[in-house]
């Protein structure tokens, strides 16, 4: 089970908690949307490459 | 096949539109899950009720995290760590509603 986990903002402790929780013995990726230029064509190449993708807030 | 999704909630403007996003999947045959977290509703429509309700007609359920919307709107009681469990089983998890406070 591969998961990705994409940030919309620098998460808080709940959202913390609740990666923790889900990616708990997975194969995990994230990706940061929350920067100046976000590399969208590597966004998709991770997408393409996960079972699940996860975009918190 | 029905696909197992769950709103996380936890933005109070969009919570109950959250809700109803919610209901909107239950009738597109899912088994579809609301997760109000730290944030308290206040008094519900007639309109907003009927579609909790209807929720859990559809086999889905509205949890919440707060107390006083267990009280006030029987909504069931789950915490941040049974939530991250649940999540685990879920095959769509969506975030809904926008956190930051300049919606931008």
């Amino acid at each position: 089970m591969k998961l990705l986990n994409v940030y919309r903002s620098e998460p808080n402790d709940d959202t913390k908690k609740l990666v923790e929780i889900v990616s708990e013995g997975r194969d995990c990726e994230s990706f940061d949307l929350n920067v100046e230029s976000p590399d969208y064509s590597a966004l998709l190449d991770k997408v393409f490459s996960v079972d699940q993708t996860i975009c918190w807030w | 096949m029905s696909k197992k999704v769950g709103f996380l909630l936890v933005n109070k403007e969009y919570t109950l539109d959250g809700i109803r996003s919610t209901l909107g999947l239950a009738v597109e045959n899912m088994y579809s899950y609301a997760y109000v977290m730290n944030n308290e509703l206040t008094d519900l429509s007639d309109y907003h009720k009927e579609n909790i309700e209807w929720v859990r007609d559809m086999e889905g359920e509205v949890y919440t995290t707060v107390d006083a919307n267990v009280e006030k709107h029987g909504m069931v009681k789950i915490s941040l760590e049974e939530i991250g469990k649940q999540l685990r089983d879920l095959e769509i998890i969506i975030p809904y509603g926008i956190l930051r406070s300049d919606k931008s």
